[in-house]
């Protein structure tokens, strides 16, 4: 198992690597001379290019690259262009709201799906099964925005139970966002985990469960439930990257001071050293996530332990 | 309760299990089918009672009823009645969920087809038969792991306390199934269902399993419901036999009389289409058998004139060869070290050589990993190969990606599943006409004129050809499939396990059909199968491949009345035969089909035949084949 978990390792290095080129090169690729376009419009010739020997792009690109690289690896993400302060620093300080909030709403739509999904298998075809499939629909078709702004509407203006916005470290104020940026994901793991779980139970050790004299309940949650497993925990890991994406609309709607809504920012000013940054670190958490997914996944399935 | 339900509880004595005028039905879109109509058998102590029948004949769905298996099944009459070990008769049929499951491998147990998939790959083997003990047995954790040690010792699995900690997929088939077996046995059930319990195994390993059941069912004193749709299981294990038709007992009796005085017209026709090892004795040529199809078959009259067995003399050993093997050798790479290097090769095939003729089929036959499928698909290049492939003089190894494309013209293939080899979103016209448009042959109004013109040949109305696959049977599949296999005229055609996916008797008439077509195209045939019965059917010669060598090859005559090789002798004396009178005894060892995976840079030892007389060539060992393999 030890040479599975390095080769995965090590298989994610050139990811990382085409990744890096990628953010490196997306200056470069956008119209226009970069140089220009951080010194604005109305710069004259000389700033322009007393910018470009500043930030070292009259040199050879994969020397800049190696500089960039460098850089990234002592933490030195360059600066904003907006509040000329460290986009490393700017970053750190939004990082763990929106961490947070991911975490949450990764947690609760994950334990809630499978939930869902198990119960609607085991119940297939009867109220439990329908009940689950039609909040299953409704929490994939309802868009977030408007998700978000019923729950604020409800819980927090009209029952007055929860904050309506911000965040200050509290956990009650982690509740609606996490809740809203969940129901897709928790939706989607719901209908995965059903079809999963069906296919599972038409297999034939669960017959032979079954003919063993297996108590019912045990052949749904010792038997099925865990096989059904092993592809969903696969779709956590892609899911993943659609909670990170979906954040942006959640921390706009929930004002909430993460790394989303920090992202609509630095594009509206077209803030290119911190969307270079972002673009790293949102594709490092995919990489990195999936990673463990994959690592889990070893450990669940015996046929990849013991390979 | 008062004493008319008594009475219609009562069971004979000597019996286990009495089912009563049995009718079920299956939920579809139209309402409820009925799939099993008044089906009644009875199960005697310690008898084995074989159920007969082709697929969806009813019979599986009727043994899992008995199990208290099936959810969605309706039960629309009868009585399912199960004496239970403290002699209290049960109607399971009144049965709810909770209550069947204390019934289900206490009293009854069951052995199901698939060993890959009918244990649980998450659990070890140990977890999984201390599980059946502790459901029925309150006893401690020590106790029961060492009565699922002895279960395992029971079943002639050596090393048994290793065992309890390895995963199924540490397992093969063989092992697994007689895991299986030890599980079913674990509270000493009084009756053994065991549902096609040695179709997925190979002959050698079956024949142990078989071996195994009779034994245990001596030692146990247990009754045996034994499923299957080969004749050759049920003339070796059955005292008695139900055969099943369409949801109906259309015929039960004692096993001597099944075979020696069929009663009913589809007992007769399923025993005239297995083709039986032996038959062929003394005859030179292949020929077909005398079967029509089923349903013609059942309204034919005692007076009709039976089909003549058509003899296949089209083998031209005068003409050069079409195919001329040799060195032909396919290596996989099995496991890479962490730097990507191999350290170990799947040696698929091993310097392999033969010719085909003109005319001829070519017979390849043995167990799962000896190379024969992979022989066929290196023979095209459709696998990275080494060695020399003369087709019609032309070395295929060695000519351009263009000239290989139309070499494929001449050579064809038919896959083993008819339902996975056929595109489920294109019409049978269209899969049948893909390759004559990919070698640009004829144009759209010819192309549709051949694609009806073979498919009449193949016995399917032309009218048929804009259908979709899953419109048809798995027979008709199969004849679709040799259709597009002959829309380019070929020469060669490759037939990998053709027919063993189907029942026996639609196999009948698909190995007829070839051996027609091979009469009036002169067509020569590659045959791969592992099925010795058919192989001496169809072939004109025959090869036999052990891990990727030949060990012997010659005339269908020499191979099946002169056997030359240990090997062969085994295969041969594993096989089932359809006659109860002839009963073969196998013996009880537990050897496995060794694995063809070595270390890289250690290729086996290589096989020197040698001619013993003209055309029969015998292998000089292996030594070591006698051992492994568990036929004396």
């Amino acid at each position: 198992m030890i040479k599975y978990f390095l080769k995965r390792l090590i298989s994610i290095l050139p990811v990382l690597f085409v990744v890096s080129i990628l953010a490196f090169a997306f200056v470069h690729l956008l119209p226009g001379d970069p140089a220009r376009m951080m010194a604005g419009t109305d710069a004259d010739e000389a700033t322009v290019e007393m910018l470009r020997k500043e930030m070292g792009m009259d040199r050879p690109l994969p020397i800049q690259y190696l500089t960039y690289m460098k850089n990234m690896a002592t933490g030195d993400l360059g600066k904003s262009l907006r509040t000329k302060l460290p986009v490393y620093d700017e970053i750190m300080l939004r990082y763990w709201p929106t961490m947070y909030l991911a975490i949450t709403g990764m947690a609760w739509s994950v334990v809630i799906g499978v939930l869902f999904g198990a119960a609607a298998a085991v119940y297939n075809g009867r109220w439990q099964d329908y009940t689950a499939m039609l909040l299953s629909v409704s929490g994939i078709s309802v868009p977030q925005f408007w998700l978000g702004l019923l729950a604020i509407q409800l819980f927090a203006v009209h029952l007055g139970w929860l904050p309506v916005a911000g965040y200050t470290g509290k956990f009650s104020e982690l509740i609606l966002p996490s809740f809203t940026l969940g129901a897709t994901v928790a939706a989607v793991m719901a209908r995965f985990t059903l079809s999963a779980f069906l296919e599972v139970l038409d297999e034939e050790y669960i017959s032979t469960a079954r003919a063993k004299g297996v108590a019912e309940f045990l052949v749904m949650w010792k038997h099925a439930f865990r096989n059904a497993l092993i592809p969903v925990v696969t779709m956590v890991g892609l899911q993943f990257g659609f909670l990170l994406g979906g954040s942006v609309v959640v921390e706009t709607v929930f004002a909430w001071p993460g790394i989303g809504r920090y992202m609509i920012e630095a594009v509206g000013v077209r803030d290119y050293p911190v969307l270079q940054a972002l673009l790293l670190l949102y594709s490092f958490h995919f990489v990195f996530i999936n990673l463990l997914v994959d690592m889990v996944y070893a450990l669940i399935n015996p046929e990849i332990r013991y390979e | 309760m008062n004493s008319s339900v008594e009475t219609q509880l009562a069971m004979a004595d000597d019996e286990i299990l009495s089912v009563r005028d049995l009718s079920l039905s299956f939920p579809g879109y139209n309402g409820f089918t009925k799939v099993v109509h008044d089906v009644s058998m009875t199960v005697k102590k310690g008898e084995t009672l074989a159920i007969v029948g082709e697929s969806g004949s009813g019979k599986t769905v009727t043994m899992r009823r008995v199990m208290h298996l099936l959810s969605r099944v309706r039960t629309d009459s009868g009585q399912i009645l199960l004496k239970k070990r403290n002699k209290v008769i049960q109607d399971i049929t009144t049965l709810s969920n909770s209550e069947a499951k204390k019934i289900r491998g206490a009293d009854m147990s069951m052995i199901f087809q698939e060993p890959m998939t009918s244990l649980n790959p998450l659990f070890t083997i140990g977890n999984q038969l201390m599980e059946a003990i502790h459901i029925h047995q309150k006893i401690s954790r020590a106790k029961a792991e060492k009565k699922a040690i002895d279960l395992l010792n029971i079943v002639r699995i050596p090393d048994a306390k290793r065992r309890l900690s390895e995963y199924p997929h540490q397992m093969s088939g063989g092992m697994r199934q007689r895991v299986m077996t030890a599980m079913a046995l674990s509270s000493h059930p009084q009756l053994l269902i065991a549902d096609e319990p040695t179709t997925a195994l190979d002959v050698t390993i079956q024949a142990q399993i078989l071996a195994l059941i009779r034994s245990l069912q001596k030692e146990f004193s247990m009754s045996v419901v034994f499923i299957t749709h080969d004749m050759g299981v049920v003339a070796e294990l059955a005292d008695r036999v139900i055969v099943m038709y369409q949801g109906r007992v259309v015929e039960h009796n004692d096993v001597q009389s099944i075979f020696s005085n069929p009663g009913h017209p589809y007992t007769r026709a399923l025993l005239k289409a297995v083709p039986v090892l032996g038959s062929m004795t003394g005859r030179k040529n292949p020929a077909t058998l005398a079967i029509l199809e089923m349903e013609k078959e059942l309204s034919r009259k005692e007076t009709d004139e039976l089909p003549a067995e058509k003899e296949i003399d089209t083998a031209d050993y005068g003409a050069p060869p079409l195919l001329e093997v040799s060195h032909l050798t396919t290596r996989f790479v099995s496991k890479k070290s962490f730097l990507g290097k191999p350290t170990h090769l799947i040696h698929a095939v091993e310097d392999v050589g033969f010719k085909l003729f003109p005319g001829e089929t070519l017979g390849i036959v043995g167990e799962s990993g000896c190379g024969k499928s992979t022989a066929g698909f290196s023979i095209l290049k459709l696998v990275p190969a080494k060695g020399e492939v003369l087709f019609q003089g032309e070395n295929v190894m060695m000519v351009s990606d263009s000239k290989l494309q139309s070499l494929r013209q001449d050579i064809q293939f038919i896959f083993q599943d008819p339902f996975a080899s056929l595109n489920p979103r294109q019409t049978i016209g269209a899969s049948i006409a893909e390759p004559l448009i990919i070698h640009a042959i004829g144009d759209k109004g010819s192309r549709e004129k051949r694609v009806a013109k073979l498919l009449e040949r193949v016995g399917i109305p032309a009218a048929h050809a804009s259908h979709y696959p899953h419109e048809f049977s798995g027979g008709q599949r199969q004849r679709i499939a040799i259709a597009r296999a002959l829309a380019t005229n070929p020469k060669v055609i490759i037939a990998d396990e053709a027919v063993s996916a189907l029942d026996v008797s639609i196999q009948a008439t698909v190995l007829n059909l070839m051996m027609e077509l091979q009469k009036e195209l002169n067509l020569s045939y590659m045959f791969i199968s592992h099925d010795m019965a058919v192989i001496e059917r169809v072939s004109h010669r025959v090869m036999v491949m052990y891990l990727g060598q030949v060990v012997e090859t010659g005339s269908r005559r020499d191979i099946f009345e002169n056997p030359g090789h240990p090997y062969t002798r085994k295969l041969l004396s594993a096989i089932p035969v359809a006659d109860p009178s002839k009963r073969t005894c196998f013996n009880m060892l537990t050897g496995e089909i060794p694995s063809p995976v070595r270390p890289f840079g250690n290729p086996p030892e290589k096989l020197v035949l040698k001619e013993v007389t003209a055309g029969h060539f015998v292998a000089d060992g292996p030594a070591d084949s006698q051992a492994d393999i568990g036929i004396g």
